[in-house]
């Protein structure tokens, strides 16, 4: 029964070999086929590991037999299951995407498959560079699907990313070798053994630790490495944008998870409650301003990890509950949200905000999606949304200044909503100002939708609505799965106290939205639109915020 | 003495990534950058020993063969993202027909 | 690419010793330095040679597109079933199921051998094919 955590890494390998004999078959399908038979096949493995993952609390698997510290281990915890399962659905949803939108070729689902062995390559390994390696796999396969409509700006947005995330990818590297110099082992849980056991007498290790961050943060997208992700999320195709803002950002998160939790590291965890704050607030202000409609959705992304890593940050058990909660969530309504709006942009062939109206009479299905998603993504009851925004409100009730900061980006959140919702309504004042424009947007041509792609909607906004219903139930068992231990006292969080903020965040947002209609508010939006950052820029945004996490860490370990 | 070499060539792939105009010495810098990475695994992991890892008779004091078989990984790494970034390159040449990334970012500018 | 007599008939003479020193270092690479990748680089290198002197169109005569692309899917679905092998075989995914020999002789080491091969055909074939395409006349 152990083995069969090996095959949740080899089962999208092989069918990725298999997709690639597509090329000498054209007619018969076996590139979908392979793809959707893995991962059902890893969805169904996983249903299995579960009677025994409760039994021993951690799977253990060596690969090749080499037991450690010197072979490579897979380790399957609860963390790493519910992860996996994240991952295995939106895949699997995103795929069912593709497959109705019908122009896809086999090399399409070979790199798909590849992302997916990269990324349980990366939540189920426990060594170092073996991480790395997973990293990498999954950063190649998506470089090449987001630059696979081969158009201008994807292809740009792609490289911006690699150079971005490869710069990182060193920083990694340097990493491993100052842990591997110290040490002299690479697997994660004997460095960690060691580092408990001598009690932080290794001198460059907090140099390391800030270097993995680093490393791996430009995947998670926080500040000030956050600069490749709003191009390259808009810019790729939809069932792409799916899977990277659903699953990838977190999978990178979750690496970080576990190797602050497994080495203990409670100072380093608190930077985060900070960044996560500062991140959220200020991408929310960038998410406002723009007009492309997957443009918003990807500083979203930003804004939403944002939330998660402030969560992350207060290092109580509910809080990380909190977290990983809301990391669940997300992945559910972010992705509906990129697939809703992927149809959109599918049947109208627009983008942009301006110049689309009156959709919800026409895609009746497609709105109440969007909806779903929207009214989740604002925190309204009964969505899944609402629960883990409050919980993460609850367990930062001790540091007001980044409560605050989250306040505010959660009226940004309901503001930037509104406003993405208005391609859906009949806007009147627009009708008014510019009558021939209205007449020629009506005349985009309406392409008609295949069953395909409003399968994923429907199942998605099911599960919205299914995770957010029994909140107690729950927060208990993600309690219980990532730190395997009860939590002592759940909140209540249907409160009359709860339910009272977010009728104010409600209030606040609409008065946003509706000031940010006034002129001077176009004026501001304007002006910060046109703020870019280039590519010299974000490099050097990078550089800059590795060299000022390790002037904090450093001062952290000089004062505290 | 070597030391101060590595360090020389960390601080120049990451200005040149960061400061060069075109996007090729880019990708350039980005190799220098990685080869820097290769090197300082090796040499620094060449100083537990004093031979070459092959195990012949009569030799006991090897260095150390961990990190050799590290870098190999990391090298391929290396040249499949130097492949990559080459061909997205070529693309990008053939939509804006320049190779400088002010030119572009003005162009993008313009379009807007 | 200007035709040179002297760097075109030195090439056709050197190129099987290249491809020859390639298939050395794959083949000793659990003895001495090499091994799969190194010695698929160099194997690589050798058609890269009367490419560079002659052009893509020429060599690909000698060695075609598709079935450098047939070697390259076939190594990789070869990787995963001698994996899988292991796997059936009793022991963990890539656990060695061949006898070892004496060591310092060249079948030892179990199936590593078979492995380096693998992958220097894989990666010397890869190498091969993103040439032909950065390298293609128009």
């Amino acid at each position: 029964m152990n083995n069969l955590v090996i095959f949740l890494i080899l089962i999208p390998l092989v069918a990725s070999s298999f997709s690639l004999l597509n090329r000498y078959f054209p007619r018969l399908r076996i590139a979908e086929a392979a793809s959707f038979g893995a991962l059902i096949l890893c969805l169904i493995f996983l249903g299995l590991l579960f009677q025994p993952l409760l039994k021993q609390k951690v799977i253990n698997y060596p690969v090749g037999g080499w037991q450690e510290p010197l072979g490579i281990n897979l380790y399957m915890d609860g963390l790493a299951w519910g992860s996996s399962l994240m991952g295995m659905t939106i895949a699997l949803l995103a795929l069912i995407f593709a497959w109705g939108e019908k122009k896809y070729r086999y090399n399409f689902y070979f790199f798909f498959l590849i992302l997916i062995a990269g990324m349980e390559g990366v939540i189920l390994t426990g060594d170092l560079f073996n991480m790395f390696v997973f990293f990498e796999i999954l950063s190649i396969a998506s470089y090449i699907l987001i630059a696979y409509s081969r158009e201008r700006k994807s292809i740009l947005a792609s490289f911006n990313y690699l150079l971005i995330s490869s710069l990182g990818m060193g920083f990694f590297l340097l990493a491993i070798f100052l842990l591997y110099q110290q040490t002299g082992i690479l697997s994660l849980r004997e460095i960690a053994y060691l580092q408990l056991q001598t009690k932080g007498n290794l001198p460059v290790f907090n140099l390391a630790i800030i270097s993995l961050i680093v490393g791996i943060g430009v995947k998670a997208a926080f500040i000030p490495l956050h600069t490749w992700l709003p191009d390259a999320h808009a810019f790729a195709p939809h069932p792409v944008s799916a899977i990277l803002s659903g699953v990838m950002i977190k999978v990178s998160f979750l690496s970080i998870w576990r190797i602050l939790r497994l080495f203990q590291a409670i100072k380093t965890q608190q930077i985060f409650l900070w960044i996560g704050a500062i991140t959220a607030f200020m991408a929310v202000i960038w998410a406002i301003a723009q007009d492309d409609s997957k443009k918003l959705l990807a500083y979203h992304s930003i804004s939403q990890m944002g939330f998660i890593i402030a969560s992350f940050g207060v290092a109580t058990s509910l809080s990380l509950a909190a977290s990983f909660y809301h990391l669940l969530n997300h992945s559910l309504f972010k992705s509906l949200l990129f697939l809703s709006i992927g149809c959109v942009i599918c049947s109208m062939e627009e983008r942009d905000i301006q110049k689309l109206s009156g959709l919800g009479r026409k895609m009746p299905f497609v709105f109440l999606a969007f909806m779903v998603g929207a009214l989740s993504i604002c925190g309204i009851p009964p969505f899944n949304g609402y629960v883990s925004k409050n919980l993460i409100s609850l367990s930062l009730k001790e540091h007001p200044l980044a409560y605050y900061l989250i306040f505010l980006a959660s009226i940004g959140t309901v503001a930037s909503f509104t406003k993405l919702s208005q391609i859906f309504r009949k806007d009147r004042a627009k009708r008014k100002n510019q009558g021939k424009e209205e007449a020629s947007a009506s005349r985009l041509h309406q392409k008609k939708l295949s069953r395909g792609m409003l399968i994923p909607l429907g199942i998605l906004s099911i599960l919205c609505i299914l995770t957010g219903i029994l909140p107690h139930l729950w927060t208990a068992a993600i309690s219980k799965l990532i730190t395997g231990e009860e939590l002592r006292l759940i909140p209540v969080v249907y409160s009359l106290s709860s339910l009272t903020n977010s009728v104010f965040i409600l209030g606040l947002g609409f008065a946003l939205y509706l000031g940010i209609r006034s002129s001077l508010g176009q004026r501001i939006l304007k002006y910060i639109r046109g703020l870019k950052l280039g590519l010299n820029n974000s490099l050097f945004l990078l550089v800059g915020g590795f060299l000022f996490l390790i002037f904090l860490g450093w001062i952290m370990e000089k004062g505290l | 003495m070597a030391d101060y070499l590595i360090i020389i060539l960390f601080i120049l792939g990451i200005w040149g990534m960061i400061k060069k105009d075109n996007l090729i010495k880019k990708v350039i810098a980005l190799n220098i950058f990685n080869s820097c990475i290769v090197i300082l695994f090796i040499y620094l992991g060449s100083r537990t020993g004093s031979t070459a890892p092959i195990m012949e008779k009569g030799i006991k004091d090897v260095v150390d063969p961990l990190p050799q078989a590290l870098m190999l990984t990391a090298i391929v790494i290396g040249i499949c993202l130097t492949a990559l970034a080459l061909s997205l390159i070529l693309k990008i040449y053939q939509h804006y027909e320049t190779l400088s990334i002010h030119r572009i970012e003005e162009k993008i500018k313009q379009k807007q | 690419m200007e035709e040179s007599e002297i760097v075109y008939v030195i090439s056709r003479k050197l190129a099987p010793y290249i491809l020859l020193f390639g298939l050395y270092l794959i083949s000793f690479g659990h003895l001495s330095p090499g091994g799969g990748f190194q010695g698929g680089v160099v194997l690589a290198s050798g058609v890269i040679l009367l490419c560079l002197s002659r052009g893509t169109t020429l060599t690909q005569r000698l060695f075609p597109a598709d079935r450098i692309g047939l070697v390259e899917v076939g190594a990789f679905s070869l990787f995963l079933l001698i994996g899988i092998a292991g796997l059936v075989a009793g022991r963990y995914f890539l656990g060695n199921f061949l006898p070892l020999g004496k060591a310092g002789q060249v079948p030892s080491a179990g199936f590593i051998f078979f492995l380096n091969i693998i992958i220097g055909l894989k990666v010397g074939a890869g190498i091969i094919l993103v040439c032909f395409y950065l390298l293609r006349e128009k």
